[in-house]
């Protein structure tokens, strides 16, 4: 049977090579420098957004070991907006959860939500837990440590004595911190030139085009992956009742506890509209998607008057107006009238169709995901 | 020998192998046959294939799928019943033309495997039983129901579905296993086996035959992959649905169909050699398709852990997980056994344990297929 295997080889081999008849290389675009495109993104946008949520989950994690040894309202007050602010820099990288962000697993260990304030209780009474698992993804990230530290009715004096009476919940807190914090070093350093170096793959030739393989093939679909499930859905359509036969779930708001749902998912947006534009975190302008539909001189199915890329930002801006006219806590206004948000929802449904078939087709991307049903 | 040692001074002959497959010399020398556009054989006019029994028994798996799969509705499932398709007993298919065959799949399946899916069998009943009745919800170390999407999968207390190990487990220890370690051996279509002599009653050799049972357990349409829609609805099931996924990536379809076109005319030209040849493309293929669609489910479960999605990831690391069990019935496979249960019972769960399931176990478990299949590498994220 040695013969079989060597035959195996072979043929296989053989087989495999054996293609008759290429495509045209697509690699090629004659309108438009994708390179310089994916290096704007890459090195102006991707790579800061990662390094900036790196630095402020580096605070957030000490802001929390300075409150756990003093365990005072002004350190509480401390660790609050340095996790507000870790949970804005977070926007900024939810379009890119590909590659490193992906693969480690940044958003399971960052920001599942809803939380399951029972299975974090039942966490720090056991003392013994693996954040690790799955099944702690609703224990962990930056909507538990909204739980544990904005709690649900308790002041702020009972909240830090909780700490300081309960070793094994100050032990839970700073695990949960440790996690977020070595997690977004992690995915950082996965892309820093001077660490993985993601970013040579993602802007190297091999990577140009727009196949299933290519960076911009991963880049179209992640970034529509996460405007309609993450954005879309998990911060409007959900809590709104979209889902659930217009019953509304207000704890189901990514910061339920914080009370500042309306403010992350608006930097959410922004963070999406400046990748279209490809203008970097302070705003500076870059090559972006804008720049690519104009080069392919495309015309939108939703608006025949109007260029692809200002047909897309017009409900760019709608969305993000829209968004703004929500009033924070999200919970407790769409639990007095869930219109408003649910129009938000329409509107980022309008977005997202523009996104996802125009703009894919236009750049001959396949939007590979699927919906999770089916068997 | 390493692998690409054996690749760097096998390469001429490769090409010989690559000239020949894709020439339409003729000058072979004896008149012989030439290898058809579809699975189509004939002797004096009438054809010489027949593999009826292995579509009855993908027929027979595809109905008890889709009864253990009405307990995720919350139905009450027998296990009897179950147990009465596993062996074509007491009438139990809705197909009539399955409970007047007089084939079975449990005298098919790999028969170490046959306690297990027995066990299994019980259990599911067992369980949607307890469902239907109370309600119960799974947890680490309890079967129940778990919300999935808008509705509810049935695991056992590892968080295994049912439904998926049932129909993926029997795909590798039935399918899979009747195809390498039955069908391709030399026991059934080596040279020692009858090639002259048509079977009494019949219009094949067995040879013929033998070959034309393996590829029934492939389950494709006899066209393929030519059709205008490549599988139809009752088509896209087992191996061959499962080959035209991996196929965008691998080239999977022509690949196996070739080598099963080319491997059968051979049979007829009796011409061994090529024969041979064929035999080793469809041990390699398989297994190809098996790993591939293993590391597609691991993909999954690792986007469903982005998601926070507990009833997703156990749906497809329950797909995934049997794929990685049919990597180990090839007697020609290309992962270690050791690499195969250190995936079984580290990489995805402590003893397969679904809750204490890692996104660092499932990147290993991944590592390790694209290390040792190493044409996934280059596809190994789209797939």
């Amino acid at each position: 049977m040695q013969k079989l295997v060597t035959w195996s080889l072979l043929t296989a081999l053989g087989l495999f090579i054996w293609s008759c008849g290429e495509d045209d290389d697509p690699r090629v675009d004659d309108n438009f420098d994708q390179k310089s495109f994916l290096v704007n993104i890459g090195t102006n946008l991707i790579v800061p957004a990662y390094a900036e949520l790196k630095d402020r989950s580096d605070e957030l994690y000490a802001s929390l070991q300075a409150f756990v040894a003093t365990p005072n309202p002004s350190n509480l007050e401390a660790a609050r907006d340095a996790l507000l602010e870790a949970r804005m820099a977070f926007q900024y990288c939810a379009p890119y959860q590909f590659g490193p962000a992906e693969q480690l697993g940044l958003v399971a260990d960052q920001n599942i939500f809803p939380s399951d304030k029972n299975r974090i209780e039942s966490n720090i009474l056991s003392g013994s837990y693996d954040l690790r698992l799955l099944s702690n993804s609703a224990a962990k990230g930056f909507p538990a440590l909204g739980y544990l530290l904005y709690g649900s009715e308790k002041s702020d004096e009972e909240i830090g004595n909780d700490f300081l009476n309960d070793d094994q919940r100050a032990a839970y807190l700073l695990d949960v911190a440790e996690t977020i914090s070595t997690s977004a070093a992690a995915v950082f350093t996965a892309w820093d030139p001077s660490g993985g170096n993601y970013l040579a793959e993602f802007t190297s030739d091999g990577a140009l085009g727009a196949d299933a393989g290519s960076s911009l093939g991963i880049l179209v679909n992640a970034l529509n992956l996460s405007l309609e499930r993450n954005t879309r859905d998990a911060k409007i359509g959900i809590p709104a009742g979209i889902r659930s036969l217009g019953i509304i779930i207000p704890e189901a708001t990514e910061a339920y506890y914080g009370g500042y749902s309306k403010q992350l998912a608006v930097a959410n947006l922004m963070a999406f509209k400046r990748l279209f534009l490809g203008e970097n975190l302070n705003g500076e302008p870059g090559t972006g998607f804008s720049d690519y539909l104009q080069a392919r001189s495309s015309v939108s199915s939703n608006n025949n008057e109007l260029s692809l890329e200002a047909a897309i930002l017009v409900e760019f801006d709608a969305s993000i107006a829209l968004l703004q006219a929500l009033e924070d806590p999200l919970s407790t206004s769409i639990s007095i009238d869930p219109a408003p948000a649910q129009q938000v929802f329409a509107q980022l449904q309008k977005l997202s169709v523009l996104l996802k078939t125009d703009m894919a087709s236009i750049l001959g991307v396949v939007i590979s995901y699927q919906d999770n049903d089916g068997d | 020998m390493r692998l690409h040692e054996r690749f760097r001074v096998l390469l001429p002959l490769t090409l010989i192998v690559l000239f020949s497959a894709c020439g339409n010399d003729d000058d072979a020398g004896a008149p012989s046959a030439e290898v058809p556009a579809s699975y189509a054989f004939e002797r004096n006019g009438l054809s010489t294939v027949d593999f009826s029994g292995q579509t009855d028994r993908l027929n027979m798996l595809a109905e008890i799928k889709t009864y253990i799969a009405s307990a995720n509705n919350g139905d009450k499932i027998s296990g009897e019943r179950i147990m009465d398709m596993f062996q074509n007993l007491n009438a139990p298919f809705d197909d009539e033309a399955l409970n007047s065959s007089t084939r079975k799949l449990e005298d098919k399946t790999l028969i170490s495997e046959v306690g297990v899916l027995k066990d299994m069998f019980a259990k599911v009943a067992e369980v949607s039983t307890d469902v239907a009745n109370n309600g119960t919800l799974a947890a680490q170390g309890i079967p129940g129901k778990l919300p999935r999407g808008s509705g509810y999968i049935l695991v056992n207390e590892k968080g295994w579905e049912f439904s998926q190990f049932v129909e993926k487990g029997l795909m590798g220890s039935c399918f899979y296993h009747q195809i390498y370690n039955v069908y391709l051996t030399d026991g059934r279509v080596g040279d020692g086996v009858d090639n002259t002599n048509v079977v009494e009653g019949t219009n094949y050799t067995a040879m013929e035959h033998h070959w034309d049972e393996a590829f029934g357990y492939f389950g494709v349409p006899l066209d393929f992959p030519q059709g205008d829609v490549v599988l139809e609805d009752d088509e896209d099931r087992f191996w061959a649905e499962y080959t035209h996924k991996a196929n965008p990536f691998l080239g999977t379809n022509k690949l196996l169909m070739d080598a099963y076109l080319t491997g059968r005319t051979a049979i007829v030209n009796k011409d061994y050699q090529v024969r041979d040849a064929q035999r080793a493309v469809l041990y390699a293929g398989h297994e190809l398709v098996a790993a591939a669609s293993a590391l597609h489910y691991i993909n999954e479960a690792i986007s469903d852990f982005n998601n926070g999605d507990t009833g997703n990831a156990f749906h497809h690391l329950s797909e995934g997980y049997p794929f990685v069990k049919a990597l180990q019935y090839s007697p020609y496979k290309r992962i270690s056994q050791a690499q195969v249960e250190k995936i079984l019972s580290e990489d995805l769960g402590t003893d397969g344990d679904f809750w204490t399931v890692t996104i660092a176990g499932l990147n290993q478990a991944k590592n390790t297929l694209v290390l040792v299949y190493e044409e996934l590498e280059p596809v190994k994220d789209q797939l």
